[in-house]
């Protein structure tokens, strides 16, 4: 897979593979672009009937009926509001296509795969759904554990850890902010 | 390192070569059975040797050109043994019919891999008995003794061809001149052992006549031309084995189920209806674009009508164009049938009983892809009736019934619909003992011993289908839940009959096609839904006043009638639409011999519907077979009414409708 991603990339002979770049609230995460089918505005989604509740529903893309997951929602945090910047980045992984709605995704970030660091034990409690971190010119950047994220059976997952990461790193982005507006 | 590449030409040869192969291989797999029942008469019927020596033949040919070499040296000893039984010099017994189905049967495999692009391998074992049977024959063919390798010897050879060494056939037949030269048959063997490895010395009446030659084997790292000047021989004794002579590296084992052939064979009578009806729709879309320019110049009402004519005569040929398409998709259900024998032989032989199998309505014609599905869960019913239905032949005789038990493969058309019926006449199934496992995994166990909607839905249960229940080859992965699973993925019912001590019978029922479905549109909680027109009864409106709470559910009176009743609103925990009106839409359907009202806020019309499977675990839900997009870029749920009210209906589902989930849910 990370030979795949390496190669994947734009740029064959540097080390570096290609990351998408979203975020949700303040925190920004990463996505391994060989991951990643396309990015999409956010269209019409059907709601499924009693599915799991961080499941958003369906939606038509490019001729096929994918299933779109609420990242906001599988992460713990209140579900999408759906402003104009959120998107639906399509994942393809084990054979399975399936969305994820976040609510801004624009950027490309080039860093190779040695550079993603542990999460911190404490602050997930082991499994979770974030792999590593990447930081990058004093940013912090969340991968996501895709195949974790796409798990059907919610409980896998200690959202509160993963929740408490997310409100710390955005704490410490807002400082960070401030510090440099100051 | 193989020929199979994966390049596109190649790629469009294999797929035509295995849409004829597989036609061929439908002929042997027929005709060989058939050659079993001649054993009886102790002569093979000449005709169907002939028809099995052609296909055999073709087979090969195709082969050949494709350079699929097991494919090749398979179907040759096959064609050999077949001819000899043609020119009586080979006796006909159960053992060569044994070796021409296993023929048959590796071929069938065969033919997977090429499909699955999985490198071939060479039969060795068999290509080796079927060698031995040929030379029962009273001309042995020298050539076929020669083609095959022990296991041992064939694993050498590929070793030092994989290791990038060379492997010579050297034929050596001594002569007055050799022996005065010194050269003998032990100084050419030294001097190869010297030069490489000898895989095998085979001594072998020479083609001419007369003497006894040698063929020599050998494994070695020098040219043919110093192999040549150090034994003395001449250096066109030397013939490399290639690489086809060797099995191809042992592939991954990969278990992908690659679908069968997905190539379709066209009338071209059918191709020219198809591209006649395009050519219309370009002239309808040139009237149209005629009149759209003309519009530029104010609109004039002939032009308007012109539009709206084009229009229609548009969606009259699209109409025609899908039809005539869904016809070229359409096959007989005997692609499916014909490989049911085979698999019947199979388990009857493995479980030592005597099943007939008698099949009708083969000529039904249904969509290819449609066949395609239905190979695996047939040949599961199949396999089942086989090992767990029939009773072996002391026990029927003890039962009171024939010793060969009855084995019934049935299809017909049914309206829209395909029903596929596989039945025995055997033991039936024991309920009490499915009951007993089945409690543990909470089902009711008198509704099992009562109802065998209910016995189906527990042997179904992927929890019932143990290793202990699954017999030898019924036992290949696929349990009754998978069986269901793939029937439902078809949109598709399955439904059981049984009866201790007189049989089962499985009953398939299956859309005749599974791409467009004429459906009823509705609208419920917001959402629209899709409902395929032919599960539903009537559409009907009842008052709301007239729905009575009974006993934790709710029940309605319809055409004097007492029906239960589900609202679709609260099984979705969708909030309701049109709470102010005085009546409900509802469906009129049939869910297990008992008729439902199905309620939702809003019928909105009929509309024929594109079907997309929900394959992904996260868009399934009970109630939803798909999905489809109904023109505006938004999809609808389309439901499966049955299932919707057989999952819903137990007590506790429908209570349960807390308001918060679904306000949640919608936000």
């Amino acid at each position: 897979v990370l030979d795949a991603a390496r190669l994947g990339g734009e740029e064959p002979r540097s080390k570096s593979s290609q990351w998408i770049v979203f975020s949700l609230d303040q925190t920004e995460y990463l996505l391994r672009s060989s991951q990643i089918v396309q990015i999409e505005m956010v269209e019409k989604i059907t709601p499924v009937p009693n599915s799991p509740a961080f499941v958003k529903g369906i939606a038509y893309l490019r001729g096929e009926v994918v299933p779109v997951i609420d990242l906001r929602v599988r992460l713990g945090m209140a579900p999408a509001e759906g402003g104009l910047a959120s998107r639906i980045i399509v994942t393809e992984t084990g054979g399975r296509r399936v969305g994820l709605l976040v609510d801004r995704a624009r950027d490309v970030l080039y860093a190779g795969e040695e550079e993603v660091l542990p999460t911190p034990e404490t602050a997930t409690g082991g499994t979770s759904q974030v792999e590593g971190i990447i930081i990058r010119d004093g940013r912090l950047l969340l991968v996501i554990a895709l195949d974790a994220i796409l798990e059907a059976d919610a409980s896998l997952l200690p959202v509160d850890a993963v929740n408490s990461l997310a409100q710390e790193l955005a704490a410490r982005t807002t400082e960070r902010d401030q510090d440099r507006q100051s | 390192v193989t020929e199979m590449d994966k390049g596109g030409e190649f790629a469009d040869f294999r797929s035509s070569f295995l849409a004829e192969a597989e036609e061929h291989l439908q002929v042997i797999e027929h005709s060989v059975l058939e050659l079993d029942s001649d054993l009886q008469s102790g002569e093979p019927d000449p005709r169907r040797l002939r028809e099995l020596f052609r296909a055999a033949h073709t087979i090969k040919a195709l082969a050949a050109m494709l350079e699929f070499e097991p494919v090749v040296e398979l179907s040759h000893r096959m064609e050999s043994i077949l001819r000899a039984l043609e020119r009586h010099s080979l006796p006909f017994t159960q053992m060569v019919v044994d070796g021409l189905v296993d023929g048959a049967r590796s071929l069938a495999s065969m033919l997977d891999d090429i499909r699955a692009e999985r490198n071939l391998q060479f039969p060795t074992t068999l290509l080796q008995r079927l060698d031995a049977l040929a030379n029962l024959a009273a001309s042995p063919s020298p050539q076929q003794a020669e083609d095959s390798l022990s296991g041992y010897e064939q694993s050498q050879v590929d070793a030092a061809l994989a290791s990038g060494k060379s492997v010579y056939e050297a034929r050596f037949t001594p002569t007055a001149e050799s022996v005065q030269r010194g050269i003998s048959i032990n100084s050419v063997r030294e001097e190869l052992e010297r030069q490489g490895q000898v895989v095998r010395i085979r001594p072998e009446m020479s083609p001419s006549g007369g003497g006894v030659s040698f063929v020599l084997l050998v494994a070695t790292d020098m040219p043919a031309s110093t192999l040549a000047a150090r034994t003395g021989l001449e250096e066109a004794q030397f013939r490399a084995v290639e690489r086809e002579r060797a099995a191809e590296q042992p592939a991954m084992i990969v278990e992908t189920s690659a679908p069968r052939s997905s190539v379709v064979r066209v009338e071209i009578g059918r191709l020219d209806e198809l591209m006649r009806l395009v050519g219309e729709l370009v002239i309808s879309r040139a009237r149209i674009a005629r009149a759209t320019s003309e519009l530029e110049l104010g609109a004039r009402r002939d032009t308007i009508y012109s539009i709206q004519e084009g229009s229609q005569q548009m969606e009259r040929q699209l109409r025609t164009l899908r039809d005539a398409i869904m016809r070229v998709r359409i096959v007989q259900v005997r692609e499916a049938f014909g490989r049911m024998p085979l698999a019947v032989r199979d388990s009857a032989r493995a479980a030592g009983k005597q099943v007939r199998l008698e099949m009708s309505g083969e000529e039904t014609e249904v969509d290819k892809m449609l066949v395609d599905r239905l190979i695996d869960p047939l040949t599961h019913l199949v396999r089942n009736a086989v090992d767990h239905g029939i009773e072996a032949p002391a026990q029927r005789r003890a039962a009171g019934k024939p010793e060969e038990g009855t084995l019934r493969l049935s299809a017909q058309q049914s309206g829209d619909w395909i029903v596929i019926q596989v039945s025995d006449d055997g033991r039936g199934i024991d309920r009490d003992r499915v009951a007993a496992k089945a409690v543990a995994l909470g089902f009711s166990g008198e509704e099992i011993l009562e109802s065998d909607e209910a016995l189906l839905r527990a042997l179904c249960h992927p929890g019932l289908s143990t290793r202990e229940e699954a017999g030898r080859t019924s036992g290949r992965g696929v349990g009754m839940d998978v069986v269901r699973q793939r029937v439902r993925e078809m949109n598709g019912t399955l439904d059981l009959s049984t009866k201790q001590g007189a049989g089962s019978t499985f009953t398939l029922r299956l859309p005749l096609t599974l791409i467009i479905v004429e459906a009823l549109i509705a609208r419920s909680g917001g959402q629209r839904f899709a409902i395929p027109i032919s599960t539903v009864e009537e559409v009907a409106e009842l008052p709301r006043d007239g729905i009575v709470a009974f006993n934790g559910s709710r029940i309605v009176q319809h055409r004097g009638e007492v029906l239960p009743l589900l609202h679709l609103n609260q099984a979705f925990h969708l909030r309701e639409d049109r709470p102010d009106r005085p009546y409900h839409h509802a469906l009129i359907v049939m869910v297990g011999g008992v008729r439902w009202a199905v309620t939702l806020d809003q019928m909105l019309g009929e509309q024929e519907v594109v079907v997309k499977a929900l394959s992904d675990v996260l868009a399934r839900t009970p109630g939803v077979i798909g999905a489809t997009d109904l023109g505006d870029g938004e999809l609808a749920l389309i439901l499966d009414i049955s299932e919707l009210v057989r999952h819903y209906r137990e007590p506790g589902h429908s209570a349960a409708a807390p308001e918060e989930n679904s306000s949640a849910r919608r936000g």
